[in-house]
């Protein structure tokens, strides 16, 4: 059989395995397993599936992951971020929304200590929501806000996705870190506007809390001090050349353990649970690491690559087409898949398509993630959502969150349509 | 089987802790020395790339199926109930197995191959053995497979259960403690 129709059918096969509810490392492996055996036979798939666990881990640079999620999941549990949102909302609450507005800052810092956009909205959403019930807002604005402000957390760097992108595409992962940043708080920008809109139109679902009081503001803006050192030192370190993106991963979790131990707010309990947190995140990503590095072997094998550019070239689109249909196909593979799955699952097929037509690897990264995060707050798979809901069951149902969406949403779609129309990151 | 089922999650936990906490160390000593003493600590990237990050990446995978934390996406299946559900699930743990065997018996050969030549990699003035780490591969997989098999059991006992994991209990566990 022409190894372009193998090509092809191992593409279906592995979509309908995922339906199926295979595991997706499974159906990775699975599937380009099968599909180098009937190319190239039996003796070069086992080759590959012997070699490949080992040579697509032993990697220094990817050596980042885990050290960035054991420094997020030591801050999270040692309780260095607690106090993010009453920072926020002492210096922020008076403002029209100015609940939802702190609980998006909030999760602004939250996000620079961690790469993760589900802890990001639980952690938030945990002491911001019932803070937002007490003052009578309106609860679907309420969980759509912290919602949508986890996503930022896989913007802001640290990011596990940029990572991962960093690595498949082989390009800057400090660039990648600096183009998070600024879309990240470009993101913060664009949802605070959006609330401030729902507040235009709605004044009286967003009640004004009473402002702080001056000494309040110092005094709560004090209590955060570790977190702000962990951020300045981790960032300013990657960022100012002390320590490479590899190396400040490291060094953060190294700090937080340090800071914890100071303060005396890392017990052994929430020591252990933070390393088992990291391995079994671990243990998940790299399966499907692994797989992805597979089912990259299959669809260079099967010329799946080359045939696919060609039929895009065929159509015509020039780079412009050709985006916009790589934006439409990660919101709906978004809408259904974890982000983390459908990245890998489709950087073999995109990045030829990219460096064909001269876009920008690094822009391109940070796009990728925007919208994988897109799909953390789309119905019907919406991770945040999700997680959110399981925080704020006794005040909204599901179906509310969603609804709630709807003007972060909207903010996202406007800044990726600047972000297509400008090429940049402004 | 429980009693199995925690065993294996909790000594490949703590040991993978332990390749963890020394990969976050070494790399800290190894940037404070280099920019103290402007030499870094002896052959750290090749340490940690070969040594810790294949045992991070392999050795929590059965204890991340014990803790069911393996990403599967739902939202087709959900609906299913009865014989369709259990065709499904029997079908995953089958198709599931057969990888990891798969991989359980490449990584082995690979292993011996790798030990039979004695295999390392010059890292600036030393050589450094890497081939005790391809043995982390085949011993993670069969722990995984053994996970499995207990699962399998489950299956055709009908006691399996297959809820998705809650992404809250992630991070619920010690909120409790931070509020």
């Amino acid at each position: 059989m022409d190894p372009f129709v193998i090509g092809l059918m191992s593409l279906a096969a592995m979509l309908l395995l995922i339906g199926l509810r295979v595991p997706i490392g499974v159906s990775l492996i699975a599937v380009s397993f099968l599909g180098i055996w009937a190319i190239a036979g039996l003796r070069p798939a086992m080759s590959l599936v012997s070699t490949i666990p080992y040579a697509s881990t032993a990697s220094w640079t990817l050596s980042s992951i885990p050290m960035f999620l054991l420094m997020g999941y030591l801050a999270f549990h040692s309780g260095l971020t607690r106090g993010l949102f009453e920072a926020a909302r002492v210096w922020w609450g008076w403002m029209p929304g100015g609940l939802a507005i702190a609980s998006l800052a909030g999760a602004g810092g939250f996000a620079a200590v961690s790469g993760s956009s589900v802890a990001c909205s639980a952690a938030i959403g945990r002491i911001a929501i019932p803070e937002m019930h007490r003052q009578n807002y309106d609860m679907r604005l309420a969980t759509g806000a912290v919602a949508a402000g986890g996503t930022i957390g896989a913007l802001i760097p640290p990011s596990i996705i940029l990572i991962l992108f960093g690595i498949q595409s082989n390009s800057s992962i400090n660039e990648l870190f600096l183009g998070g940043l600024i879309l990240g708080l470009l993101s913060l920008a664009f949802y605070i506007c959006a609330v401030l809109v729902y507040w235009l139109r709605n004044p009286e679902r967003l009640p004004r809390a009473q402002a702080a009081p001056k000494g309040e503001r110092w005094r709560k803006t004090l209590e955060i001090w570790p977190v702000l050192l962990l951020i300045l030192a981790v960032l300013g370190g990657l960022f100012g050349g002390l320590f490479t993106a590899t190396e400040a991963g490291a060094f953060g979790a190294f700090m937080t353990v340090v800071i914890g131990v100071l303060r005396r707010s890392l017990s052994w309990r929430s020591f252990r649970e933070s390393l088992v947190d990291t391995l079994l995140s671990a243990g998940a990503l790299f399966i499907i690491a692994f797989g992805a590095n597979l089912f990259t072997k299959l669809v260079a094998i099967s010329g799946l690559s080359r045939e696919v550019s060609q039929l895009v070239e065929g159509l015509g689109l020039g780079p412009n087409g050709l985006l916009l249909m790589i934006v439409l196909i990660y919101l709906v593979l978004g809408m259904f898949l974890e982000p983390i799955g459908a990245l890998l699952l489709t950087l073999p097929l995109f990045l030829p398509l990219i460096g064909v037509h001269g876009i920008d690897k690094v822009w391109f990264g940070v796009l990728v993630a925007k919208l994988l995060e897109i799909g953390m707050i789309t119905p019907p798979v919406g991770l945040n959502v999700f997680v959110i809901h399981s925080v704020a069951r006794d005040y909204v149902k599901l179906e509310q969150i969603f609804a709630g969406i709807v003007p972060f949403l909207i903010a996202d779609l406007l800044l990726v349509a600047l972000m297509l129309l400008t090429r940049s990151f402004f | 089987m429980k009693a199995l089922e925690r065993w294996i999650s909790r000594i490949s936990l703590l040991f993978a802790s332990l390749v963890v906490l020394a990969m976050m160390l070494q790399v800290v000593v190894d940037v404070a020395m280099r920019k103290m003493l402007g030499a870094g600590f002896p052959a750290t990237a090749d340490i940690v790339g070969r040594y810790y990050m294949v045992a991070v990446s392999f050795v929590p995978l059965a204890a991340t199926e014990v803790g069911r934390r393996h990403i599967a996406a739902t939202i087709f299946t959900d609906q299913l109930r009865g014989p369709a559900r259990k065709a499904v699930q029997g079908f995953a743990l089958l198709l599931s197995l057969g990888v990891f065997g798969l991989l359980f018996w490449g990584t082995l050969e690979e292993a011996l191959k790798q030990t039979a030549r004695a295999a390392y990699v010059e890292a600036g003035t030393i050589n450094l053995p890497t081939w005790p780490s391809y043995w982390t591969l085949p011993l993670s997989f069969v722990l995984m497979e053994i996970v499995l098999l207990m699962r399998l059991a489950e299956f055709f006992q009908g006691t399996y259960r297959d809820d998705p994991h809650d992404p809250l209990e992630e991070v619920d566990s010690s909120l409790s403690e931070v509020q």
